[in-house]
Order: C-alpha cells, then sequence, then structure tokens
C-alpha cells in the first residue's frame, strides 16, 4: 500500500517536471548556441587609430549609437552586484561574445570587481578632449583597485583573491577579438582602462 | 623708361617683402571649411608674437595670429618636439605656449626680452600671461608661476586633494581665474563630472570658489576657456549634460562679474571661447570629421564668421596627443580584419518583468517585421540579460546590425529605447 502510493507519487513528480520543461521548450526554445572560443579574426573590425578614424567608425560623441549595446556584467555597480555595460556596437562581438563569453567560461566572473563601466558622455578632467567613453569605445573594469596614475594592475577580484593578469590578458590578448588598448601605457596610466581605438 | 620699370619692381618686390616680415601678408579671412590639410609655409618672425593685438592659435606645427581680418602663420621661435598646443598672446608682452611631449611638457614664453623654456615633469595646461609678464600654468592640481623675465619656477597648491587644475588666467597682477577639477570619486572613477572657476589672490595665498555648480554621477557640469573680457569680467562656457544620455550637451556663454556668475545665453553648438579681439568674441569649433579646429569672430548681430584656423585655449585634435600615443609593443599584436559582419550578432528587445509581457511583444514584433522573435531568459543568454527577467532576441538578417536595428526602431518605434544590439 505504502510503496503503491510512494510510486504514485513518483510518477506524478515525473510527469510534472517533464511537463514542465516540455512546455518551456515549446514556447521558448533555447535560442543560443554554445559558445565556441573563436580566435580568429572572422567578424572582428579593425581598430581605428587617431581621431578622424574614431569619428569615422564610432560617429560623434554622446550619439545615439554610440550606447546602442549591452551584455551583462558581475561586480558592475558595486561588488557582487552584476548589471549591463553600455557601448557602441561596434565593438559589441569583442566585449559581448569573445571577452564577457571567454570570461563566464573560464569560470572567472569573480576576477571582476566594481565598478565596470562603458559608455558615458564625459570629458577628459580639463581638456576640450571627449573621453572615448562618449563614443561607446571603451570599457573600465575593476575600477576601484586600478584608480587612475597607478602604474600596476591590481589583480584582485570580488572575492579578494588575487587573479593576477587573468583580465588585463583577456581585455588586451594577442588574439583579434580581445584586441583593446590598455590604458597602463599611457605617459599617466589609467589601468582601469581599455579602449578599441589607439593615438587618441 | 627700362630704368623706371625696373626701380617699380623692385620696390614692389621691397615693399611686399616688409609686408611679409611683419606678418601682415595681406592673406584674406580663410575661408570657411579651409582647416584641413596643408596651409602656406609659416614664417619666422617673433616680432608678431610680441606686439600688436588680437589672438594666437596653434596650427599645426605653426603659430596662426589673427588680427582683425588679418591672419599670418608664423614659425614657433623655439624647436622643440611635441605638439603645440594651448597657445596665449597678450598684447605688449608676449606669446606663450606648451610643447606638449610624452612624459614632461615644455612650456615656452617668448617676450621681448627673449625665449624662456620651462621643462616640466607631467602635463602642462593653458600658460597666459599677467600685464606685467608674469607666467602661469596648470600643472597637477596647482599652479606654477614665474616672474616677469624670471626663471625661477614657484608652485602653488590646487585647493582641492586630487583635483586637476586648468586655464589659469590673470585678472590683475594679483589675482588668478582658475579652473578646478572636482576629484574622481568611488561612482566616478575617471574622466570629469564636476569642475567650477575658482579665484587665487596670489596677496594673501588664499583660494575662493566663484561658481558653485553642482555634478554627479550621472547630471554633470564643467566650465571651460575662461577668457579675461576688454570690460574686465570673465567670460567662460558652461557644459551640462548627462553621462547615461545619448544626445550633446547644452553649452552656455556665462559672464563673471566680480565674483558673481550670469548666464549670458544658450549656445548653438559645441563651442568654446578664443578670445576677444577689440571688443569682438572669438570662438574655437571643431571641425567633427577632422578635428581641426576654425576660429570664427562673434559680429555684432550675433552671427558667426570665420577668420582663421587653430586651436587657441582648446586641444589640437588633428594629432595624436603624445602623451596617449601607442607604441608598437603597447598596441598589441595582430589586427582584425572586417572579413564579414559578425553572424552573432542580433537585436534585443528587454527587459520585461513578466514573460506574459514578452510574449505580447514577440508576437507584435513578429506582424510589424515579419521576423522571428523568441523568448529568452537569463539562464538562455547570460551574458545579455540579468536574471529575473525577459527579453526578446531578434535575428540580424542584413549583415549589418546597426541597419537592422535602425529598421526595427522605426518600425517600432515605442521599443526604440529597450532594443540594443548583443552578441551572443
Amino acid at each position: 500500500m505504502f510503496a503503491r502510493a510512494l510510486a504514485r507519487r513518483v510518477a506524478i513528480a515525473v510527469v510534472s517536471v517533464v511537463a514542465i520543461v516540455v512546455a518551456s521548450t515549446v514556447s521558448h526554445a533555447v535560442v543560443v548556441d554554445g559558445w565556441v572560443h573563436d580566435h580568429s579574426s572572422d567578424g572582428i573590425p579593425p581598430r581605428p587609430s587617431g581621431y578622424t578614424e574614431l569619428v569615422q567608425t564610432f560617429g560623434q560623441p554622446c550619439s545615439d549609437r554610440a550606447n546602442n549595446s549591452r551584455s551583462y556584467w558581475p561586480s558592475q555597480s558595486a561588488r557582487n552586484v552584476a548589471g549591463y555595460v553600455y557601448y557602441h556596437p561596434y565593438i559589441a562581438r569583442d566585449v559581448g561574445y569573445n571577452i564577457r563569453n571567454h570570461v563566464a567560461a573560464d569560470k572567472r566572473d569573480k576576477a571582476v570587481d566594481y565598478l565596470v563601466g562603458g559608455y558615458n558622455c564625459r570629458y577628459i578632467a580639463g581638456t576640450t578632449s571627449w573621453s572615448t567613453h562618449a563614443f561607446g569605445a571603451a570599457i573600465d573594469t575593476n575600477s576601484a583597485r586600478n584608480p587612475m596614475g597607478q602604474d600596476h594592475w591590481n589583480g584582485k577580484g570580488a572575492d579578494g583573491k588575487d587573479y593576477d593578469r587573468y583580465l588585463p590578458n583577456v581585455w588586451h590578448g594577442v588574439y583579434p577579438g580581445h584586441f583593446f588598448f590598455w590604458g597602463i601605457h599611457w605617459s599617466r596610466p589609467d589601468p582601469m582602462h581599455f579602449q578599441y581605438v589607439t593615438d587618441y | 623708361m627700362k630704368k623706371l620699370l625696373t626701380i617699380l619692381v623692385a620696390m614692389s618686390l621691397g615693399v611686399l617683402a616688409v609686408v611679409a616680415r611683419l606678418g601682415l601678408a595681406p592673406q584674406a579671412a580663410v575661408a570657411a571649411g579651409s582647416c584641413r590639410g596643408a596651409r602656406s609655409p609659416a614664417m619666422a618672425d617673433g616680432l608678431a608674437l610680441m606686439s600688436g593685438s588680437g589672438i594666437a592659435a596653434a596650427d599645426g606645427d605653426a603659430i596662426q595670429v589673427v588680427r582683425g581680418d588679418r591672419v599670418s602663420r608664423i614659425a614657433p621661435p623655439d624647436h622643440g618636439g611635441g605638439v603645440l598646443r594651448h597657445v596665449s598672446f597678450r598684447a605688449g608682452v608676449g606669446t606663450t605656449y606648451v610643447r606638449d611631449r610624452r612624459g614632461g611638457d615644455v612650456v615656452v614664453a617668448e617676450t621681448s626680452t627673449g625665449v624662456r623654456r620651462f621643462p616640466v615633469h607631467g602635463e602642462a595646461l593653458n600658460p597666459s600671461f599677467s600685464s606685467t609678464g608674469d607666467l602661469v600654468w596648470a600643472q597637477g592640481g596647482g599652479l606654477r608661476i614665474a616672474d616677469g623675465g624670471s626663471d625661477v619656477v614657484r608652485r602653488i597648491e590646487g585647493p582641492l586633494r586630487h583635483d586637476v587644475a586648468f586655464s589659469p588666467r590673470f585678472r590683475d597682477d594679483e589675482t588668478l581665474v582658475v579652473g578646478i577639477v572636482s576629484p574622481p570619486t568611488g561612482a566616478v572613477a575617471e574622466d570629469e563630472y564636476l569642475s567650477n572657476l575658482w579665484s587665487y589672490d596670489a596677496a594673501s595665498a588664499r583660494w575662493r570658489q566663484l561658481t558653485h555648480f553642482s555634478g554627479g554621477v550621472d547630471r554633470w557640469s564643467v566650465v571651460r576657456t575662461p577668457f579675461l573680457a576688454p570690460d574686465g569680467s570673465v567670460e567662460f562656457v558652461r557644459i551640462h549634460g548627462r553621462a547615461s544620455a545619448d544626445r550633446a550637451p547644452s553649452y552656455e556663454l556665462w559672464r563673471l562679474q566680480g565674483s558673481t556668475p550670469t548666464r549670458l545665453r544658450s549656445l548653438p553648438e559645441e563651442m568654446y571661447l578664443a578670445g576677444f579681439d577689440g571688443s569682438a568674441r572669438l570662438w574655437n569649433l571643431r571641425d567633427g570629421a577632422t578635428g581641426s579646429w576654425k576660429i570664427d569672430r562673434e559680429e555684432a548681430d550675433g552671427s558667426l564668421r570665420q577668420v582663421g584656423c587653430g586651436a587657441v585655449a582648446v586641444d589640437p585634435l588633428d594629432r595624436p596627443d603624445p602623451d596617449r600615443r601607442a607604441s608598437i609593443r603597447s598596441a598589441g599584436a595582430e589586427q582584425g580584419t572586417a572579413t564579414q559582419a559578425p553572424d552573432v550578432d542580433q537585436i534585443l528587445v528587454g527587459d520585461f518583468s513578466s514573460i506574459d509581457a514578452a510574449d505580447q511583444t514577440a508576437s507584435r514584433i513578429k506582424s510589424a517585421t515579419g521576423a522571428s522573435a523568441t523568448v529568452v531568459d537569463s539562464t538562455q543568454a547570460p551574458a545579455v540579460v540579468r536574471p529575473g527577467v525577459w527579453a526578446i532576441i531578434v535575428p540580424v538578417t542584413s549583415g549589418d546590425p546597426e541597419a537592422d536595428l535602425a529598421r526595427f526602431r522605426q518600425a517600432l518605434p515605442d521599443l526604440a529605447d529597450w532594443s540594443w544590439i548583443v552578441s551572443i
């Protein structure tokens, strides 16, 4: 008697789970294929150099195009508080497909620490030059631990572990889809800053 | 007769030579749109950089002097490298500018006593003269001052910790007006969210804040290009906007009379004060495509007329800032080639707080565009959708994601602010 009741409960549970899964799959099919680690240059746009190419590629600063792409990043607005980062569609494949997915596939989300930022309509401090963030051409990561003027990378992630240069290597790596210029190489180093343009 | 002709030709050549020597080449006002590309070679003539009125601007490797409708290109009096920028001319005193170099800059000052060069550690910004020849520039968060004719440089700390000073101008021989950028915060880690004008009184060594604009994480306000107006007031440009907004900020002309700031009017576009020629305001306007700067004179009726080319108090954009120049090593390795548009780009519409709302909108997208529209959540697209909400994926079909997004937004304008290009 007890065994029969148990079997019936198990059967109901199994049917329920299957029904939920099937219904979900039918009405909302999984459209995203498994991420493939693609280090080829296919579809990777050339990185512009200088102001003229920057404007030709990304348009004018603070334009409607400059924040038309997004991806979801851990520790974006505060430690362990994830959020969206916005940027220009020109770097959508680099930031979204190649780099964000790379970090997730490596299971290194905790290497990312706040703040993480992309589009920002702002000037470079004290100048009449627009920041590359105003073009949607730059991403800051781990900003709190890597302020402007610091001449080295602090690799501590949101969990306090030291990930060394894992993140700079992902952003500034040798493969085409990871080909951001790192602000640490400027005269006044900016280790948090990675941009998809040089000589500006 | 032959002799007379020879004399006449010789006299004409002589007059032309004198005119050229004085930097008064009868060059008409520069035609609009001609600030890009090569122009006439610069003449070596320090006299033009010390006497007369008008303004001076960095024009490539030369200094362009604008006096009324006359312009002349002068070779700088020194031969240092780097990018010429932030040129300031004071009638009867001289001309000063920065040679922006990778690492330490050089401030160059030419007066009647000769040319002085001040190598500095780091960035030097906006040098200018007092009426008695004292020289000031901004460096880091503070100022550097060299008394007239002296090579000794005094250091003046800024009013805030970790701030950036810019555009110092002598209001009189004892008082300076200076732009001060508020220091970065945890929420705004770089770039500028707020600056105000301060005054520095040399006699008391005290700073006093003159404008009290406010700015923060999203709404920002900056001041730029203060200049002493003919009536003794200080005029400057205020720019304010929102960091998250994808539209141009607002530009305004302000006047500081005593310590009272007054908004004079809004400005039609991105433009910065370049000084005064007599009572006429001069403006720097950027060529959006090339980054070259033109100089416009504001006429009595408020209209603008181009009178020259070059950057006065603004940053030259048509050549790379040496401090941001990428070496071969730092630039990285292999470049990508735009072989084809990424096939992983798609249009994402969201976020929706309920699956029903997402389903309804997906149906509307299908009927309006004929495209497929698939509802996803964070388990299916974790890189672009946050947990607890739903979004809709619409495939990019043309090979041009931005064009597809524009068409999508045209078809469904109410979703324009909720649609993105994602790469998943």
